[in-house]
């Protein structure tokens, strides 16, 4: 027996397909267009399951239950409602979420706040390439340029996993303040998103 | 924007999924009939789809991509032997023909892809011997040409040893079952995962008196009590 070659690359033809027609290919189990998806994607797949989860191990995890529920078609992808990119980093997001939801009780979630905190920093790694530093700078400038309890709250909520209600007992402030700085933040990147480059979704 | 709906200062926090399950049913429901809602929360999603690149863009591990695409490429190779109306578009109705087949009785939906696995079509069985008095080879059954297995069995129980096998799903094992004559197939108390292509071999720790099928399924971590997918291996034990 073999073992079957783990490296080889997609032919240049599937190469140059856009996400949806791979997502067609995919369905018909052509592994190459898989790869070729995989590749494209990964990166941004990981960088947040590992922001949101925190650990290289569990980011793994849940980027290849992610991909694998792609390629077996757990997840129909619908193109009208918006990019295969998207639709992945919602899916990551999700499963993300969940997996911190399950592993840290409430209880312990809310006496290490602190760490969370210092996790949602997302400080630069020294031991890991950093890549598209430039596509991101733009939105992470733009996410800076909230106010900090806007961006305080997006992040506690995006990427912390936190409903409003948690978010307002954590910083002591009434819900409907926290519900509004969530909204007026979003707002405000959506009007930046208008008058700098193209809509992703 | 609609200043008049009280149900505007949600939009934000359920775009950001950040709304207790109660409220997010009721502004689900909201949304029905709210169109100036709805228009906020396409706005806003556009925001949200923009997060993820706040987060440091990282380079995932290279062993990630090997472990998905050896899954992948496991599957793809399945689906490709099973000739050109495997297509898992028709699945229910294969997984239904599966299921009377080997007479399995999942309790609940089988896994998406691991569904493709059920297109494989068992073959004969072949009973060998190595030589050793006490020790009995059967050559099982699987349904991916990348691995072999086969059952050693002795008088205190059997052997699994298998080679090829793909790892599991993340969060997910293998778990080995005992069927007997018109029973339905039962737990073994055996479960295992794969770290590497190779030789993986697993003792089987039960009474194996009158067991006519011994199966190996996929199961979500710790194990099911009773199979929720097709076999992937199947060896039928001498009687």
């Amino acid at each position: 027996m073999s073992l079957l070659p783990l490296r080889s690359k997609a032919g240049p033809h599937t190469r140059d397909l856009a996400d949806e027609e791979l997502m067609q290919q995919i369905r018909r189990g052509d592994e190459a267009a898989f790869e070729a998806i995989y590749d494209r994607h990964a990166s941004a797949a990981y960088s947040l399951a590992y922001r949101i989860t925190g650990t290289s191990a569990t980011a793994q995890d849940v980027v290849q239950e992610s991909f694998l529920s792609l390629w077996r078609s757990h997840m129909r992808y619908d193109h009208t409602r918006g990019s295969v990119r998207t639709w992945l980093l919602g899916i990551v997001h999700n499963r993300a979420i969940d997996g911190l939801r399950r592993n840290a009780p409430h209880d312990k979630r809310r006496a290490s706040d602190e760490g969370i905190e210092e996790r949602l920093e997302a400080p630069q790694r020294t031991d890991v390439e950093v890549l598209r530093r430039d596509e991101a700078r733009e939105v992470h400038s733009s996410l800076q340029t909230l106010p900090p309890e806007q961006s305080r709250v997006i992040e506690l909520a995006y990427f912390g996993g936190y409903t409003h209600t948690e978010i307002a007992a954590m910083l002591d402030a009434p819900v409907g303040t926290i519900k509004g700085r969530m909204r007026l933040g979003l707002q405000k990147l959506r009007t930046q998103l208008a008058t700098t480059a193209e809509v992703p979704g | 924007m609609n200043q008049e709906c009280t149900h505007r200062i949600d939009v934000g926090a359920y775009v950001l999924d950040a709304l207790p399950p109660d409220e997010r049913q009721e502004f689900v429901r909201h949304l029905d009939g709210c169109a100036a809602c709805r228009h906020d929360v396409g706005q806003l999603k556009l925001s949200a789809a923009t997060l993820p690149l706040t987060a440091t863009q990282l380079e995932p591990p290279p062993e990630l991509k090997d472990r998905v695409m050896a899954v992948v490429r496991s599957e793809a190779e399945l689906l490709r032997a099973t000739g050109p109306e495997a297509d898992r578009v028709t699945r229910p109705r294969r997984r239904a023909r599966l299921r009377s087949a080997l007479s399995l009785h999942p309790r609940g939906a089988f896994a998406g892809g691991l569904a493709a696995l059920a297109l494989a079509v068992f073959g004969g069985v072949e009973l060998s011997n190595n030589g050793s008095e006490r020790t009995r080879v059967i050559a099982a059954k699987t349904q991916l040409a990348s691995a072999t297995a086969r059952v050693e069995l002795g008088d205190h129980g059997g052997r699994l040893v298998m080679a090829g096998m793909p790892q599991p799903p993340a969060g997910h094992v293998y778990e080995v079952w005992l069927q007997r004559d018109g029973q339905l197939p039962r737990p073994s108390g055996t479960f295992y995962d794969v770290q590497r292509r190779g030789t993986t071999t697993e003792d089987v720790h039960a009474d194996l008196r009158g067991v006519q099928r011994l199966l190996v399924t996929v199961e979500p971590k710790p194990g099911s009590a009773t199979p929720t997918s097709p076999p992937v291996i199947e060896a039928v034990l001498p009687a």
